[in-house]
């Protein structure tokens, strides 16, 4: 028998496979391929579980990535399929049709990531956040301190002496290579 | 559905007249577990004040507040928890690298007041302070690195035979693996005498960075390579990693560092003002000292000229100390910066009475390190006969190419940096050689590495042996004659004196003595009027806070001013003196004069 | 919810079944549509107590990110300190360096969690039908296992003791013991609790052919744990992805028939045997030696990029990490796969048609929704 992320490869092409280890394959394909692919998978190999679909955000590439955790529950394997989408333009087709419990994941990717899944039932409903006015907080680009502080003020009398900086300071510790602003 | 079933849910009934599954509450109290995780109690004289718990604690819940000044060791900064935010994981606990801190077992403490619920631990003083029980760091779990990156080293056996440089120096990997157990306290700033930013060059070799770590590391250090090779490493000694484990090796990645590069030119940057233009600034003697001067006033447009009476600039670095520890490509990576930023060297050049008049007339200030030069005698009779020398003249001229008379067994009489350099050099000059020192091995003032490499080597090391005279004998060899001491406490707190056990009398037939039992001061060079000035009686010279001596213009640093008597100590008198001459010139740009913080951790 | 769907559910009587109703399994809610007293339809809200740890973490050094986990399932919080534990392990290689002490009390922890978590979700099967004796006392029971845990890691709830390379402090002096006392004490009364529970006719008419799940949505919602385990299939993560010691133990996968509620209690129940067994054993199998590797500094420690996902058996079901690092000193992310994420509202809401009202809540126990680790 072929090995299954070989014939991935052949059938829809790949990026990239990894074995992480023998239970855990993972394989990064292009983002049309997804559910074509994952269609295939379920229909005609023995990975029918959707265990998990997860995303990353790699603000730095500009992009997202969508990870999709296929089950195989009589050999106890795993597939992860990886994919990238751009990041200004976040939408992927949904695959609550293949799996109905996919629609809380879109629902929730959609909401924390500002993902959106055409078609997907639950988009823009509200899952977990109420009211939110802020850019989806699981962006890398959200800061949580910053939110922090706007909203929930520190109590006072909290005064923090960093030891690194003090002793340089008590003990006139300076440089002379390069003049100070 | 059956009886039994139907009756089913009455028997819970039944229990009602059973012992209860519950403890009863006979004391209102229940002692948490012998780890439980409570409030937090600190041996504050354990604690160093390095901020480790401050730094993991994931909920921000610690504060590092002053509760005593700070000094080499201890910032006197102490944690104070805020339970509106501790959860207590015992993180601070685990990395405590004093393994000061602690949790006690007790879980109960009732305030009306929410602000109440913060105290510093070990200094407001709780019912809790002496709990025995609690969680506490626990052998077999370290959340900081204590084993040091093993240094690779030559061969003992190798050694002997060659001039090689004993220490081979870290690999890339070895020196990013070293620098990431460093926790970034600062505790090492205090201890180093030029206060060098030694957690920020370890944190850029850490992060890959030797480009960045080097520019920080010249910052105030224009002799690293030296440093970073036989330091003193008061440093080290103070690592809060140190306490429980290996301190980190600051001096080996120093050394690390400034090995990456062969020509610093292009690589250490500058950026300075030229506020020295057109002032004149002369050097006389080139250690250490004198070279720091020399290169930050050069790279401050200041026209500076070392007088080096020797033919090589370094000073005790160049003379004193043997190329199997600091090898002459090294020194002279270092010179050649200071040529490269315009600073003019005039080598194997004495300056004398005259001509430092002259120079006093001709410069805006002149600064002199000219060391201490004139050993001291051996104070016991036979010190003159022929065989006995002083380590400094023998290394002195070992090191400019004299032939050294060196032979058959020595005796090396002393236990400082010095006695143990002459004698691991007359191991390679084909000497048998043993050390007499009057103290324990423990007192010896040499660092412990060295003592330890020059015993693998084949030093024998005889400890409390006071040296009585020196005898020649019939075949022209001498007999070295030496009384063992007793260790006597005459005064608490000060270290145990030597006192000679009278009659008896051991003898060791030798070919050479050396004697290496410090050293002193010497002027003949200077006019009357400067020395008479700036000396005492002994011939340590003293300094104002810019460095400057009685003697207005003349500034002075160096094993002459302080009583340490090491290059990174001459070096941080060389920093003062830039502050100083530039002041004294009229040129110290206003901010610096102010002292605002180094670059490095301004960021 | 479509707009379609909201105006045709509107006709009907709307009830909110929590966040703070009693017979909930914790902070959510149901909104639910009644026909008389048929739930028609519902659906989960989430987000009671969501305090963003994924996020958290992606702000934190590794090490800053081990206390936080045990927040995501607070009765069983052991099995998330685990899976972050072994997929950083994995990632940074540490995983070849942990003692077999280590991994031997690994997996002691992780089965007392599963024994107490079992005993408190049992207590919950028969007090969501208002029945309070058996839940008082199986919480009593509890609080025994609770003790060794405090004991052993310093806390009761919150154990932050299994991490990178291993765990935090070796077993104290006398420990097996302790332990062995305390399930005898829980052997003892549990026929006293089968009594009230699997005997009791109450329990058996609400409970027996109530709340069936049809086999069909196994593969179709992955479903996993006590849940699956009810239909007579024998999976559990502990035999089909063997993880720490569980190959080197001896026990079976707890199955029954009927995927009704009754069954998924019994399931529970003998897992509860299950688990007593395999502390023995495990305290019997434990071998010397240290308890945890040798860590790096844990204030600059950095693991190269990659992404893995772990799985455990949590008492739930199939619990699973999913872990993705990028070679800097905190995780580029964490996403939680709990089992009740897709118990607590796919299957839940699937569920919920024709249910009564009555129910639901015995229902939602049987499940074991636990509502933080959906939102984590």
């Amino acid at each position: 028998m072929m090995h299954i992320l070989d014939e991935i490869r052949e059938r829809f092409g790949a990026e990239w496979q990894n074995e992480q280890r023998p239970d855990l394959l993972q394989i990064g394909v292009q983002a049309k391929t997804i559910v074509p692919l994952l269609t295939w998978l379920k229909a005609h190999t023995p990975f029918v579980q959707l265990t998990h679909l997860s995303a990353v955000d790699w603000i730095e590439d500009g992009e997202f990535q969508l990870t999709y955790l296929l089950t195989d529950p009589k050999a106890h394997v795993s597939l992860m399929v990886c994919t990238r989408i751009d990041r200004e333009q976040a939408e992927a087709e949904s695959i609550h049709a293949l799996w109905p419990q996919a629609v809380t994941y879109e629902q929730e990717i959609n909401e924390m990531f500002g993902i959106h899944f055409p078609g997907s039932p639950r988009q823009g409903v509200p899952f977990i956040l109420e009211g939110w006015n802020d850019i989806p907080p699981m962006r890398r680009d959200f800061d949580t301190v910053a939110y922090m502080n706007s909203h929930h003020p520190s109590r006072p009398g909290r005064e923090h002496t960093d030891p690194r900086a003090y002793i340089g300071k008590v003990f006139g510790e300076r440089g002379y290579l390069h003049d100070d602003d | 559905m059956s009886v039994k079933h139907t009756l089913a849910p009455f028997s819970a009934w039944l229990q009602a007249f059973s012992k209860p599954f519950t403890l009863p509450d006979k004391h209102g109290y229940r002692e948490g577990a012998d780890r439980y995780r409570g409030w937090h109690i600190n041996d504050t004289k354990k604690c160093i004040g390095c901020g480790s718990c401050a730094e993991i604690c994931q909920n921000v819940a610690i504060d590092m507040v002053p509760v005593d000044d700070p000094v080499k060791g201890d910032s006197g900064l102490r944690p104070r928890v805020d339970y509106g935010r501790c959860c207590w994981c015992a993180l601070c606990v685990d990395v405590c690298p004093s393994g000061s801190l602690g949790m006690s077992n007790e879980y109960i403490w009732v305030e009306a007041d929410a602000d109440k619920f913060r105290y510093i631990p070990g200094v407001d003083p709780k019912p809790w302070d002496n709990a025995e029980k609690g969680w506490r760091q626990e052998e077999g779990f370290d959340l900081v690195d204590h084993e040091r990156v093993p240094m690779p080293m030559l061969d003992p056996a190798e050694r002997t035979k060659t001039w090689a440089e004993v220490v081979i120096g870290y690999s890339e990997e070895e020196a990013r693996q070293e620098a990431s157990r460093c926790v970034e306290c600062g505790l090492c700033v205090a201890a180093c005498p030029a206060h060098m930013h030694i957690p920020d060059y370890i944190a850029a070799i850490r992060d890959g960075d030797d480009i960045a770590a080097l520019n920080i590391i010249y910052d105030n250090n224009p002799m690293p390579e030296m440093c970073g090779k036989v330091c003193t490493r008061r440093c080290e000694g103070v690592c809060s990693i140190g306490v429980q484990g290996d301190p980190l090796a600051i001096r080996w990645l120093k050394r690390y560092v400034t090995e990456q590069f062969d020509d610093l030119k292009d690589v250490v940057h500058a950026e300075v003002e030229r506020v020295g233009e057109g002032k004149k600034v002369a050097i006389v003697g080139g250690g250490p000292s004198g070279v720091t001067v020399a290169y930050y006033l050069a790279i401050r447009g200041f026209d500076v000229t070392i007088y080096e009476a020797l033919p090589q600039l370094g000073g005790a670095t160049f003379f004193g100390i043997p190329k199997y520890r600091f090898p002459m490509p090294s020194l002279e990576k270092q010179v050649k910066l200071l040529t490269d930023s315009g600073v003019k060297i005039v080598t194997n050049h004495r300056v004398e009475k005259d001509e430092m008049r002259q120079l006093v007339k001709d410069n805006d200030a002149v600064f002199i390190g000219t060391g201490l030069m004139k050993p001291y005698g051996l104070r016991a009779p036979g010190e003159d006969l022929p065989g006995v020398m002083y380590a400094l003249d023998m290394l002195r001229d070992h090191h400019i190419g004299k032939k050294v008379d060196i032979t058959g067994k020595v005796v090396v009489v002393g236990g400082g940096n010095v006695a143990i350099d002459a004698s691991r050099v007359s191991l390679r000059l084909g000497a048998e050689v043993t050390i007499a020192y009057r103290r324990r091995k423990v007192d010896m003032p040499a660092d412990d590495e060295e003592i330890e490499d020059a015993e693998a080597e084949g030093v024998e090391i005889i400890p409390q042996a006071i040296p009585l005279r020196v005898e020649q004998t019939g075949d022209g060899r001498l007999d070295f004659i030496w009384g063992p001491a007793e260790m006597v406490q005459e005064e608490e707190g000060r270290r145990p004196r030597p006192k000679l056990i009278e009659g008896v009398e051991n003898h060791m037939i030798v070919d050479r003595v050396i004697v290496a039992i410090g050293q002193g001061a010497e002027h003949s060079w200077m006019p009357e009027e400067i020395a008479e000035k700036i000396a005492d009686k002994r011939g340590w010279i003293t300094v104002d806070e810019n460095g400057m001596t009685a003697y207005e213009g003349i500034f002075a640093g160096g094993d002459l001013v302080n009583s340490t008597a090491d290059a990174i100590s001459a070096i941080a008198d060389g920093l003062r003196a830039v502050v100083g001459i530039q002041k004294y010139a009229g040129v110290l740009p206003q901010a610096e004069d102010e002292g605002s913080e180094p670059v490095a951790i301004a960021k | 919810m479509t707009t379609t769907e909201t105006a045709e559910l509107r006709r009907r009587v709307q009830l909110w079944f929590g966040p703070q109703h009693p017979g909930i399994t914790g902070n959510m809610s149901v909104q639910a549509w009644l026909e008389g007293d048929t739930l028609t339809a519902g659906v989960t809200h989430v987000g009671y107590l969501h305090r963003g740890f994924e996020k958290l973490m992606e702000r934190r050094r590794y090490i800053q990110s081990f206390p936080i986990v045990c927040r995501i399932c607070v009765p069983e919080p052991d099995t998330n300190e685990y899976l972050l534990a072994a997929g950083l392990d994995e990632l940074s290689g540490l995983a070849a360096e942990v003692p077999e002490r280590g991994r031997w009390i690994r997996t002691l922890v992780l089965e007392m969690s599963r024994l107490q978590m079992n005993l408190m979700t049992l207590g919950g099967h028969i007090g969501a039908m208002a029945m309070g004796a058996a839940p008082n006392w199986l919480i009593a029971m509890r609080d025994f296992v609770l003790d060794r845990f405090e004991e052993l890691t310093g806390g009761r709830i919150y154990h932050m003791f299994i991490t990178y390379g291993g765990v935090r402090r070796d077993l104290p002096e006398g420990f097996a013991e302790r332990m062995e006392a305390d399930l005898e004490a829980i052997e003892e009364k549990l026929p006293l609790v089968d009594n009230v529970i699997f005997d009791s006719s109450v329990f058996r008419k609400r409970a027996i052919g109530v709340g069936v799940v049809p086999e069909e949505w196994v593969d179709e919602m992955s479903l996993s744990g006590p849940i699956v385990r009810a239909m007579g299939i024998p999976r559990d993560v502990r035999k089909d992805f063997p993880y720490e010691k569980y190959p080197e133990l001896d026990f079976e996968v707890v199955t029954t028939t009927g995927s009704d509620i009754y069954a998924r209690a019994w399931v529970r129940r003998q897992e509860i045997a299950q688990s007593i067994d395999l502390i023995r054993q495990i305290l019997r199998k434990m071998p010397e030696g240290p308890y945890c590797a040798k860590l790096p500094n844990m204030l600059t420690w950095t693991i190269p990029p990659g992404q893995t996902y772990v799985r455990a058996e949590a008492t739930r079901g199939e619990m699973g990490y999913y872990v993705v690092t990028d070679g800097s000193d905190k995780v580029r992310r964490v996403h939680v796969r709990a089992p009740s994420y897709v118990h607590g509202v796919a299957l839940l809401e699937r569920m919920i048609p024709g249910t009564n009202i009555a129910d639901l809540a015995p229902l939602m126990v049987s499940f074991q929704v636990c509502p933080p680790e959906m939102e984590r």
